[in-house]
């Protein structure tokens, strides 16, 4: 995985490749439909990488492969360019929300910054009330 | 409540319910922007809305950039694919409520 301070967003989409390369052919094929012109990273994260994702959590044994992924998400959202902790939390986490059973799975192999994302997620969304006593997750 | 409020939000849930197109890439995009089981109406544009009007954001997080990205994508899906007439306009329309958010917030 590519240290923090070698991941920029134009070049974050590549780093999600090296993280999780089977990812590549489905960039690929995205890529192709848009010609010249690269799609921005939230669309390769929203249309590659959360059916990959989605698909991971809802089959059983899959341990890995959703380590995998998280770690690479855990490494995003501690970045400190904010529209890269974006990606993880207005494009990921927020899909993840969006089936309770696909969302609880996740928080098993989410990080502690991801975690606070998709409770910040959830809250802003009204799919969850806001945590009273200063802690998320 | 003030009763005018109450149907302005009407107004603005029943134009933001979820869509739903026959093109599969132009259906991804739909579930990307809607979120399921939403209190707040519109999807992404109807965020970018909230953020405008209440300064709440997602812990400091926004969804302008994905709704630029997005916007950028659906011109791009009207320009490149043979799409249904039925979906044509869905896209043109959320290209259309994606572009009255940006402006709101002072995006062009």
């Amino acid at each position: 995985m590519r240290k923090m301070s070698q991941i920029h967003y134009d070049n974050v989409v590549e780093a999600l490749m090296e993280a999780v390369p089977e990812l590549r052919v489905g960039y690929e094929a995205e890529c192709r439909q848009w010609g010249d012109e690269p799609p921005g990273p939230h669309v390769i994260f929203g249309d590659v990488l959360n059916p990959y994702l989605l698909n991971l959590l809802s089959s059983d044994r899959q341990d890995a492969a959703l380590r995998q992924v998280f770690q690479f998400l855990e490494h995003l959202a501690n970045h400190e360019d904010i529209h890269i902790q974006e990606l993880v939390a207005v494009t990921v986490c927020e899909r993840l929300g969006d089936d309770p059973k696909i969302l609880h799975r996740a928080y098993k192999y989410m990080g502690a910054r991801t975690r606070q994302f998709s409770d910040e997620v959830e809250v802003f969304w009204g799919r969850t009330a806001p945590r009273t006593d200063g802690t998320s997750g | 409540m003030d009763e005018n409020a109450s149907t302005t939000e009407g107004q603005d849930r029943d134009r933001h319910e979820p869509p739903t197109a026959e093109d599969p890439r132009l259906q991804r995009v739909i579930q990307e922007l809607f979120r399921a089981n939403a209190r707040l109406p519109g999807g992404t544009a109807g965020a970018v809305r909230h953020e405008v009007r209440t300064g709440e954001l997602v812990g400091g997080k926004s969804h302008i950039r994905k709704a630029i990205e997005r916007r950028r994508q659906l011109q791009q899906l009207l320009r490149r694919v043979d799409l249904s007439d039925q979906d044509r306009t869905t896209a043109q329309r959320l290209l259309d409520d994606l572009h009255a958010a940006l402006r709101e917030a002072g995006v062009d």
